[in-house]
């Protein structure tokens, strides 16, 4: 019997056809897909030109030498709720579309500006179809799409992140995107690259740029607008035979046109060159290098008493933080509101009131160790905050629950002056610990560190403190219930509770210096993990904070 | 120590040995800080998945054992060599950091790990509880008293009651205020939600609210209606009926009897935390006789996991007894004519034939036929012409053969007299037709008059272009079956299926399966409960019962017979239990009680009625200015007293209303089908039609949160005294005796 079973199986070898697409049974048929339509077709073909050449690469790279953007880049343009220049937006699409603000050309290794990148997505896409361009941000979902590539190539665009655009127009592709939607893990790697896809096809067309008329707040976009469109249309073509002095001069006109439709409701020339200085300088992170350098002078000074050194390092501290309050404060100005909505925002917030308290305690307490631990604190917040992608970094609104309270605003702050002063005095304490361990338990200095570490940590303990209550009196009033035991909830509770054991051992050991320095430190991490961990693995009410 | 402790330690010498012990240790700073760290375990436990918290202990002893030899090493080298105790520090530090990678990726092989990644302690189908109720469980009860206690003590043994200590002491007293005020809000509390719809589309007044957490059960049977609130239930855990982990009786209680009577029985018996209703055929033994069976097609048979669709074929639907695909078709049969079968398995050369039939001249042959092929049939004077071959392309309105699909020949058929037209049909010969000319009837088109075959001449369409499979049961009560196969330019062949499988098409290495799952000889269209799987349960509406079902066993005797009437029906839950808002299966299941009549049931949360009713008079949502992107929503509220005077208030995101100690709070809203185009549609006034039609408001009680208040308030003022204002006065004091001190020397 298996044997007339095996004869029937190949009596079955049918023509080759894309069976598994048949495989499915009509009752079974995938959903519509949701990558709808190929990338915008080039302009029209000139008659000088035939449409649908790919540029070269060296044409490429002329343009990209000879455009000059200098002038379009701070243009403005209205997205997610606010104005920005368009360097923030195109930024912000690249990051989406490619994972990082700079596109670079794996074969010459070259990075490109954001803008020209941008500008070139739209109105050149077909010279990005073949090319790492669309950002697969999750493994999984990368190593199954590349399993449709030859098999020699797969490797290699594996490593690459980014997978060209053309490979999306596979059904199979489509396919795989798709049915990533049924597990819950790879679902958001499936939003990830439908967002990147969507924000690919862009087109100039639906850019709001020109600022609306008196009467209004509405701004109008670039393709509902002719003498605009016009010119956008020009510089398409002229952009894609690689015309750099028509694109400059187009570019020109456009700059002139969209700054004199509606000046009076324009963004002002002084806050554009300002979101450019703030995208330019890393949103102001490069303060690290100074308070890095004023950190090694003071932590010299210290041991060796040397006022020069002592004053070099103070200056270098103060322009640290001048470099750290301006970022904050364009933050504040560019967005509208106080900056301390996301996690980015808080993170930069709470740097910046450590640093700003220990600078003062070194004035009023005159000891060079606030300002040492403030300069160590500044330097590890914003070379973190320069390298490491923290959630949420775009400007843009808040959550309704977020914006139409002014308790959260006292109780976010508190709450991050606080965990601000347990940064500040996790430093002290390791100062504290490093002196202890490698000079013996009897140095002069411990005492004032030790009174150093009791000032910030009693001051945080309080605040702390004070801080939750506020939010138990606000989530009373926004969620009917004072105390939910919340994730958050119950983490700020042990962070406290760390701080209420620090001042109440120092009343049952023999050491309580020591214990206090190290306990500091525990509840350092504890509370790194209630600011960061809680929010990233626990889930809860707290999740936007 | 306090000058006062050591005062009371000299007086507590005199009591006897363990009252001593007990007074000492509840005036000891360790024991609180032992409470204390209790408290930080409580919490860790409550809030971090168990998997994640093993992983995270495992990573910190990874890191700490290195770490700590290291800085062991350091401190001991430390005190000649420094800057050699700082390295050894430093290769600790990297070290720890090497040794986290080797224990992470065992981790992740480890299947405990992975079980428990998402799985909170109090989740564990021993506990079940929610968040609030494992926080408010006696270990964490205990805990709290007893530090509450050990504070209370130790303040009094241990701090002189003096102005200078006013800080501490308003801080302890606060404390104890606040545990106070906790215990009469979580003894009081009442939390949940209710729904109202806008007056201008038909909205009531409202007085009911449904319990954030509780589950109930609701009976109404004449006019009477009966809620069962079921604490009972478990949460997170499935308990599917047939393991038998988890059954509870209902008719036990006295509400259950005053409303459905002593007779019926009804039990919950089962739970099923995340799951669905899915109608699904299956057998059931009383039932009249229908063989189905159900199929599976797979890539490869021996994988379970390979399998790619599933479907059950039911002999009796002509539309649901067969598989379409482009390359292979597949068609359970059961009992056919002999006829049929003959016909089927005619061997022809190519892709379509016809058996041809004219049974006034005994004449019968099978022809291999083409488009516009045109056949004489021998002497008997007919001859056909073909017209076209192909799909059927209309939809088939047949009934029973609705949504069924089929190819066809048309057909011209002369028999030297008259012409006429038929469309023979392969799969389904029953719904062959001729066309037959009718030119003086204006009413008729030019196709011809529409009617039954005629029986002069009788003519089967084979269609073999596609590879064609019978799966046959030839007796109706008997199991055997037969497997008929008609590949594309193979003579027909007919097996017994004992194999529970056969290859539809290979390609190279790849094949399809076609694999028989299951036989359903008395198949009847059932509700079935399907287990979501972990993967795909939303983490948030884990615990909620948006997805729980639980099936009611219910049980009736009937006099004069022995064995007991039963019925087991499945209940969705519903948020709100009024059938307005049922959706899908999530809906009142109403049965039909032998002796009793009607009874229907619904599962829900627990209602509470308010003392006041509600009504919406107006939804809507304020946008930020120039967008759409919302800023707040308000519902415009009526409440009417039980006496019939009203007022009016809003409820507004983050601005309760707060009337007679209940906060009504805006949680929710209709935000329509932001995917239909109607959605936006608005009516004469400029109200929406087709969203906002509804709010949601948190409606909940506030008992103690004064007292609570207050306790916090002592909190926030007590510490900087014990901080700053203290220590400032002591230097004060401090001075002013060393200013004395100096006036006495110079004096």
């Amino acid at each position: 019997m298996p044997s007339r079973l095996l004869a029937l199986g190949l009596l079955l070898c049918l023509p080759v056809a894309s069976l598994f697409a048949q495989a499915y049974p009509e009752t079974h048929a995938a959903p519509p897909p949701a990558i709808a339509a190929p990338p915008a077709a080039p302009p029209p073909a000139h008659d000088d030109h035939p449409p649908h050449t790919l540029m070269p690469r060296a044409s490429h790279d002329a343009l990209a030498d000879k455009v000059d953007l200098s002038a379009f880049r701070k243009l403005a343009v209205f997205s997610a709720g606010r104005a920005k220049i368009v360097d923030t937006y195109a930024r912000e699409q690249l990051q989406l579309i490619y994972g990082k603000s700079r596109w670079k050309d794996i074969d010459t290794n070259r990075q490109f500006d954001p803008v020209f990148t941008w500008l070139d997505l739209m109105l050149n896409k077909s010279y990005y179809a073949q090319r790492p361009t669309i950002y697969v941000e999750v493994l999984e979902l990368r190593r199954s799409l590349v399993t449709l590539l030859p098999e020699k190539d797969q490797e290699r665009w594996l490593k690459y992140g980014r997978l060209a655009p053309n490979l999306f127009l596979l059904p199979e592709a489509q396919q795989i995107v798709d049915a990533s939607a049924a597990d819950l893990r790879l679902n958001k790697a499936r939003v990830q690259v439908l967002r990147a896809w969507r924000a690919f096809q862009a087109s100039p067309q639906a850019l709001s740029m020109l600022s609306p008329p008196a009467s209004s707040d509405h701004w109008t976009m670039l393709g509902d607008h002719a003498p605009a469109n016009n010119l956008l249309m020009q510089l398409a073509e002229h952009w894609y035979h690689g015309n750099a002095s028509k694109v400059n001069q187009t570019l020109n006109e456009l700059t002139v046109l969209l700054t004199n439709h509606n000046p009076a409701s324009y963004p002002s020339m002084g806050l554009r060159k300002a979101e450019y200085l703030y995208n330019t300088t890393h949103r102001f992170t490069i303060g690290y290098i100074a308070y890095l350098i004023a950190f090694i002078i003071l932590l010299i000074a210290m041991n060796t008493e040397r006022r020069s050194l002592r004053r070099t390092g103070v200056a270098f501290l103060l322009i640290g933080f001048a470099i750290h309050c301006i970022g904050f404060a364009i933050r504040g100005i560019l967005s509208g509101r106080w900056p301390i909505h996301n996690q980015y925002e808080s993170f930069i917030a709470l740097s910046w009131f450590a640093a700003f308290t220990g600078i003062i305690l070194m004035y009023t307490k005159k000891q060079l160790l606030y300002g040492t631990a403030a300069a160590a604190l500044g330097a590890a917040t914003l070379l973190f905050a320069n390298t490491v992608e923290i959630p949420s970094n775009e400007l843009g609104q808040v959550p309704g629950i977020l914006a139409t309270s002014r308790i959260l605003y006292i109780h976010v702050n508190i709450i991050i002056a606080s965990y601000a002063l347990i940064a500040l005095g996790f430093f002290i304490s390791l100062i504290y610990l490093g002196n202890y361990y490698l000079k013996g338990p009897n140095g002069a200095a411990l005492r004032d560190l030790d009174r150093a570490q009791m000032v910030v940590l009693q001051l945080a303990f309080w605040l702390l403190g004070t801080g939750t209550l506020l939010g138990a009196y606000w989530a009373d009033h926004a969620w009917g219930r004072w105390w939910a035991w919340d994730p958050k909830e119950t983490w700020a509770l042990i962070t406290w509770i760390i701080y209420l054991i620090v001042i109440h051992v120092r009343f049952a050991t023999k050491r309580p210096h020591l214990v206090t320095a190290q306990l500091s430190v525990v509840g350092f991490f504890v509370m790194l993990w209630t600011h960061w961990g809680v929010n990233m693995l626990l889930a809860g009410l707290h999740s936007y904070a | 120590m306090s000058l006062k402790y050591q005062r009371i330690k000299q007086r507590d010498l005199n009591l006897p040995l363990p009252l001593r012990w007990l007074t000492r240790a509840f005036s000891s700073i360790t024991m609180a800080i032992c409470l204390l760290l209790s408290v930080v375990a409580y919490g860790t436990l409550a809030s971090v998945p168990m998997g994640l918290l093993g992983q995270g202990a495992l990573l910190g002893l990874g890191f700490i054992i290195p770490l700590a030899i290291g800085t062991g090493l350091a401190w001991w080298l430390g005190r000649s060599h420094a800057y050699l105790g700082l390295s050894f520090m430093g290769i600790a530090l990297l070290l720890g950091s090497i040794a986290t990678i080797p224990i992470n990726q065992w981790v992740h092989q480890i299947a405990w790990f992975e079980q428990y990644r998402a799985l909170v302690f109090y989740r564990l189908p021993s506990i079940e509880m929610t968040e609030l109720e494992f926080y408010s469980w006696w270990p964490m009860k205990l805990i709290l008293g007893l530090f509450v206690l050990n504070m209370i003590w130790a303040t009094f043994r241990r701090i002189e009651f003096c102005f200078l200590n006013i800080g501490v002491l308003t801080v302890h007293t606060g404390i104890v205020i606040l545990t106070i005020g906790s215990i009469l809000y979580g003894k009081a509390k009442v939390e949940g939600d209710m729904i109202l719809w806008r007056k201008d589309l038909g909205g009531k007044a409202e007085n009911i609210f449904y319990d954030a957490t509780t589950p109930a059960i609701y009976f109404t049977h004449k006019d009477m209606n009966l809620m069962l609130e079921l604490p009972e239930l478990p949460r997170y855990n499935d308990h599917p009926p047939e393991a038998g982990t988890f059954t509870l009786p209902l008719h036990e209680r006295t509400e259950f009897k005053q409303v459905l009577g002593n007779q019926l029985r009804a039990t919950i018996g089962g739970f099923l935390a995340y799951g669905e209703l899915v109608s699904d055929w299956m057998s059931h033994p009383q039932a009249p006789v229908n063989p189905a069976i159900r199929v599976g097609i797979t890539s490869n048979p021996d994988d379970d996991k390979a399998t790619l669709h599933e479907q059950v074929l039911i002999g009796s639907i002509p539309s649901k007894r067969v598989i379409n695909q482009q390359l292979w078709s597949v068609e359970f049969l059961v009992s056919p004519h002999k006829q049929r079968m003959a016909d089927l398995t005619e061997p022809f050369e190519g892709a379509h034939g016809l058996v041809v039939e004219i049974p006034h001249k005994k004449f019968r042959k099978v022809y291999p036929i083409k488009p516009n092929q045109t056949i004489t049939l021998d002497d008997t004077g007919y001859s056909i012409t073909v017209d076209d071959l192909g799909p059927y392309g209309m939809s088939i309105v047949t009934p029973g053969y609705k949504g069924a699909s089929d190819t066809r020949a048309m057909l011209s058929i002369t028999d030297g007299k008259r012409t006429f037209r038929r469309l023979a049909m392969h799969r389904y010969p029953k719904l062959t037709q001729d066309f037959v000319p009718a030119p003086d009837n204006p009413s008729v088109g030019p196709m011809g008059q529409r009617q039954a075959p005629s029986t002069d001449i009788k003519i089967t369409y084979l269609d073999r272009s596609v590879s064609q499979f019978w799966i046959i049961q030839p007796d109706l009560t008997k199991q055997d079956l037969t497997l008929t196969a008609c590949l594309p330019g193979q003579k027909p062949l007919t097996v017994p299926f004992a194999h529970d499988r056969f290859p539809v098409a290979i390609l190279g290495t790849q094949s399809i399966w076609l694999q028989l799952i299951e036989r359903l000889p008395h198949a009847r269209r059932t509700l079935k409960a399907v287990i979501t799987p972990k993967s795909k349960r939303k983490p948030n509406e884990e615990g909620t019962y948006l997805h729980g079902l639980i099936p009611i066993d219910l049980e009736i005797d009937l006099p004069g017979q022995t064995t007991p009437w039963r019925q087991r029906v499945w209940l969705a839950h519903m948020r709100y239990p009024n059938p307005e808002y049922a959706e899908g299966f999530n809906r009142p299941v109403t049965v039909h009680v032998p002796t009793l009549g009607k009874v229907e049931i619904s599962f829900s949360r627990q209602r509470i009625t308010l003392p006041f009713s509600l009504t919406l008079n107006e939804f809507d949502m304020i946008p930020y200015p120039g967008s759409t992107i919302p800023r707040d929503f308000y519902s415009d509220l009526t409440i009417t007293q039980p006496d019939g005077s009203t007022s009016t208030g809003q409820a507004h995101l983050n601005n309760p209303l707060v009337h007679q100690g209940m906060k009504l709070s805006q949680t929710g809203w209709d935000p329509g089908n932001p995917k239909d185009p109607r959605n936006k549609a608005r009516n004469d006034q400029g109200k929406f039609t087709n969203q906002q039609r509804y709010s949601i408001l948190g409606v909940g009680n506030n008992v103690g949160i004064h007292i609570i208040f207050m306790g916090s308030c002592l909190i926030v003022v007590g510490i900087p005294w014990a901080f700053y204002v203290k220590p400032m006065l002591i230097q004060r004091k401090k001075r002013l005796i060393q200013q004395q001190i100096a006036l006495e020397k110079t004096g």
